[in-house]
Parts: C-alpha cells; sequence; structure tokens
C-alpha cells in the first residue's frame, strides 16, 4: 500500500515535469525559477525512492534536500516578489537558514536522523512565502488594468502552502516518529498523511501548469 | 519513549495534522474566492468607466454634429440671404451707374458677392451635406465619390446594405467616414482608384475601404487625428475600425457598426 501511494504520488510529479520539459527554454520569470525547483524536487524524489526500494537509509539526502530546495523556492518567491521586496531581504534570509543547517547538521543531527528542526524551519518560511505571495496576489487583482495571467502561480503556491502547512507538525515530531518505539503502523500511517499531502502538492502543480499552458499565458519559443 | 506513548502522539497527530490541511485547504479557498471577487469588482468598475467614456464621445459626437448642422442652418439662412441681399443690390446698383470707373468696381463688388455666396453655400453643404438629409447615404455617397473623379480617381461604390433603413446616426457616421477616407486618399495616397463596399453582415453594417495609393507610412506612426476620428466615430456606435496596409499596396479600413434601431435627424 505505501509502495502504492508513493507511486501514485509521484504520477503528477512526474506530468507537471513532463510539460516543462516539452518547453524547456520557454519558462520566463517565477516559472523559469520553478522548472529547476521542479528538476531538483523530481531528481530528489526518484533518488529516495530508489534507495528506499534498495532498502538503504536515504535520510542523509535529506540534508541536501532542505537547504537547496529552500534556496531554490527562496528564488522562486524573489522572482514573484521582485517589484515589492529587494532581492537582499531574501538574500540575507537563505544566508541565515543555510548557516543553521550547517550548524544543524555539525552540532545537533547527524545524517541518519530526520532533520526535524530545519525541515519545521523551512515549513515555516515556505508558509510565510506562499502567505505573503497570497496577498501579493491580491494586491494584483485589485489594481492590474488587464486580468492577470497568474492563475497557473497561484495553484503552484497554493500547492506549497498546502502541503508544508499541512507537514509542519509531522516535520517537528519527524525526528520522534522515526524513533524505534513507534510502531511500524503506526509510522506508515503518518508518512502515508505525508505522501496524501504530496500528492495534493503535485496535483496543484499539474493543474497550475495546466493552466498556464491554455492560451494565452502559453509561453512561447 | 514507551510504545504506548508513541501510539497516543500518532493518535494525536494524524487528526491534528488532518486538521491544518482542512484549515490550509480553506484558507486557500477563501483566498481564491477573495481574488475572484477582486478581479470582478475591478472588471465592473472598468466596464462603467468605459461606458461613462462611451457616453462621453457619444454626447460630444452629437453636440459636435448639432453644431454643424445649427452652424449650417445659420449660414444658409443669415449669411446667404445678406449676401444674396447685397449681391442683388449691387446689380441694381449697376443698372443706374453711369460712370465707367465706377462701373468696373461695382462689377467687381457684384463677383465678390457671388464668390462669397457660393464659398458660404459650399461650407455649409460640408457640414451637413443637404443630400444626406434629403436623398440619404447612398446618393450622398455617390456625390462624394463624383468629387473624385474631378481630381482623377476613379471611385468603385458597391452599396448593397439598405441605406435608407439606416438609423440616421449611423448614416450620418458612415457618411463622416467614408469623407474622411475619400479625404486621406485624395491629401495623402497619391492613388488613382478607391473601392468602397457597405453591406450587412453578421447583424452588423461593414464598410470596407480601400485605394491603391503609397499607404500608410511603415513603420506604422501613431494613427493621425483623421483615423483618431475614424474610431471615435465608430466606438460611439459600438463598431469598431481596422486599418492599415494591402499586402498588395494601398491602404485599407474596414468598419464594423452594429444594426441599431432606425431613427431620422
Amino acid at each position: 500500500m505505501p509502495k502504492l501511494a508513493t507511486y501514485l504520488t509521484f504520477l503528477p510529479l512526474l506530468l507537471t515535469m513532463g510539460w516543462f520539459a516539452l518547453r524547456w527554454s520557454c519558462w520566463r520569470g517565477p516559472w523559469r525559477a520553478f522548472r529547476w525547483w521542479l528538476v531538483f524536487e523530481t531528481v530528489s524524489q526518484l533518488l529516495a525512492t530508489g534507495l528506499a526500494l534498495a532498502k538503504v537509509n536515504n535520510l542523509p539526502l535529506l540534508y541536501a534536500y532542505t537547504p537547496v530546495g529552500m534556496v531554490l523556492l527562496a528564488w522562486f518567491y524573489q522572482a514573484q516578489f521582485r517589484d515589492f521586496l529587494p532581492p537582499r531581504v531574501l538574500g540575507i534570509g537563505m544566508v541565515l537558514f543555510l548557516a543553521y543547517c550547517g550548524y544543524d547538521i555539525w552540532q545537533k543531527d547527524t545524517l541518519f536522523q530526520f532533520n526535524s528542526e530545519v525541515s519545521t524551519l523551512q515549513s515555516i518560511l515556505v508558509v510565510m512565502l506562499s502567505l505573503a505571495a497570497y496577498l501579493l496576489s491580491l494586491e494584483k487583482a485589485a489594481q492590474q488594468a488587464t486580468k492577470p495571467t497568474e492563475t497557473g502561480l497561484n495553484w503552484i503556491n497554493s500547492g506549497l502552502f498546502l502541503y508544508h502547512a499541512s507537514n509542519l507538525i509531522l516535520f517537528y515530531f519527524g525526528e520522534l516518529l522515526m524513533n524505534d518505539a513507534f510502531p511500524d503502523a503506526d509510522a506508515r500511517a503518518t508518512w502515508l498523511l505525508h505522501f496524501v499531502f504530496s500528492a495534493v502538492m503535485y496535483l496543484c502543480f499539474f493543474i497550475g501548469t495546466w493552466k498556464q499552458l491554455k492560451p494565452p499565458n502559453l509561453p512561447k519559443p | 519513549m514507551e510504545t504506548a506513548e508513541a501510539t497516543q502522539l500518532t493518535q494525536t497527530l494524524i487528526p491534528f495534522a488532518f486538521v491544518v490541511f482542512v484549515i490550509a485547504v480553506g484558507v486557500a479557498l477563501l483566498f481564491q474566492k477573495f481574488r475572484e471577487k477582486l478581479i470582478r469588482q475591478r472588471l465592473e468598475k472598468e466596464e462603467l468607466k468605459n461606458q461613462h467614456q462611451l457616453d462621453l464621445l457619444r454626447s460630444a459626437i452629437a453636440v459636435q454634429e448639432e453644431e454643424r448642422k445649427r452652424f449650417a442652418r445659420d449660414l444658409h439662412d443669415e449669411l446667404s440671404a445678406v449676401l444674396a441681399v447685397g449681391k442683388m443690390n449691387s446689380e441694381q446698383l449697376a443698372l443706374r451707374v453711369a460712370d465707367p470707373a465706377v462701373a468696373t468696381e461695382v462689377q467687381e463688388l457684384q463677383h465678390l458677392f457671388q464668390n462669397s455666396l457660393q464659398a458660404t453655400r459650399q461650407i455649409s453643404h460640408a457640414l451637413m451635406p443637404p443630400e444626406l438629409v434629403s436623398l440619404g447615404l447612398e446618393q450622398a455617397l455617390r456625390n462624394l465619390a463624383r468629387r473624385l473623379t474631378a481630381q482623377h480617381i476613379t471611385p468603385a461604390l458597391q452599396l448593397d446594405a439598405a441605406t435608407e433603413k439606416m438609423p440616421w446616426e449611423t448614416q450620418l457616421a458612415l457618411y463622416r467616414m467614408c469623407s474622411e477616407l475619400m479625404h486621406n486618399t485624395l491629401k495623402h495616397a497619391e492613388a488613382t482608384e478607391i473601392h468602397l463596399q457597405l453591406q450587412i453582415a453578421e447583424a452588423h453594417y461593414r464598410l470596407e475601404y480601400h485605394d491603391n495609393g503609397v499607404g500608410l507610412p511603415a513603420p506604422l506612426e501613431a494613427p493621425g487625428l483623421g483615423l483618431k476620428n475614424l474610431e471615435a466615430r465608430a466606438s460611439a456606435l459600438g463598431g469598431v475600425v481596422h486599418t492599415g496596409n494591402r499586402p498588395e499596396g494601398g491602404f485599407f479600413a474596414s468598419v464594423q457598426l452594429p444594426l441599431l434601431p432606425t431613427s431620422t435627424p
């Protein structure tokens, strides 16, 4: 069952990636940043699944997945906030985040532990950024003379918001959930829920990309 | 951690995470609804603004036409009458003058009255062509085209639309637009032919105009006053205008006006 859930989760992710690959050089602005995050996400998920299927502990991947993923997401949001937020604000934020990641791995966690604190912090940051993106989108909707063609971006933002807001609590207790004291069934149920949230996020990406690929939003070569 | 404690934590964690998920979905949906409402409100506001601008444009054109009509009537009824009396008096005076030098001056005065009368009539007709009022659009357009023949331009008119059933506003707008287009051809195009077609298609009056002249300058500059007037007149009646250069050379204009209920001048 968890294996099936994993495969089903990946279906919208791979489809979205396929759409992005088909028009690889056409994406502009936030979509360009999101494109790289999507590639990173797909490769990471495939690698993590491959390792899990081979019964190899894939937790060390998290120590690259979390900081790199966060930096790419910050790039994605920076591209959306371009006219509203100086780039150095998110830049400084990311430097501090990366410093905390380094401190976490150096002083607190080992490579074979779940990085609860860093993942929780990442989720808090993404929730804040996505809420800011919501507010920005409302302001644009109230001011722009033409109907905004940003529905696709809103779906992407919603996907990230739903995933990180819902998983916040799971990430916070993630290290505990990996504890041997946890019965397998309980841990599995918890991670199954995580897969459901992932599936919702990827579905939002799929819908967002699909909407963006419809005229007049269709990126031109 | 004991297994019982772990199970209890899981039993709390899963519903809690699910509740957070539901709240997050609610936030996302609420945002979406709010955003749609904002967009709808903005579009409604823009629609109202556009409607207001259209109303202003319509009344500006109506006032302009009314002024033209009044001015044409005043020229015809008052100034022309005074000039006609002046001309008549000068003719009477010419009969009574014996001195040849004075007679020549009186004759010049007569010519002056005659020319002024003719110019007044021309201005009056240009302001509000009597043939448009009395004979309708078709005849007025044919007269306009006939004037081009004198300038060595061959007109080809195809008037398929029942122009006599057209509302007065549409007739007047089409007449003014054709007049503007022909004037532009005459002034700028160095053309030898014009083609004008008026028909009813898809619940619209459609005017197609083209000449075989030099066309619009390339790269296209901002539209001149004439083309702007054309657009304003079409917009005031809820119509559209497309202008440009034809691939085979020359200028084209395509005007589409909605069918409106019949009205009189």
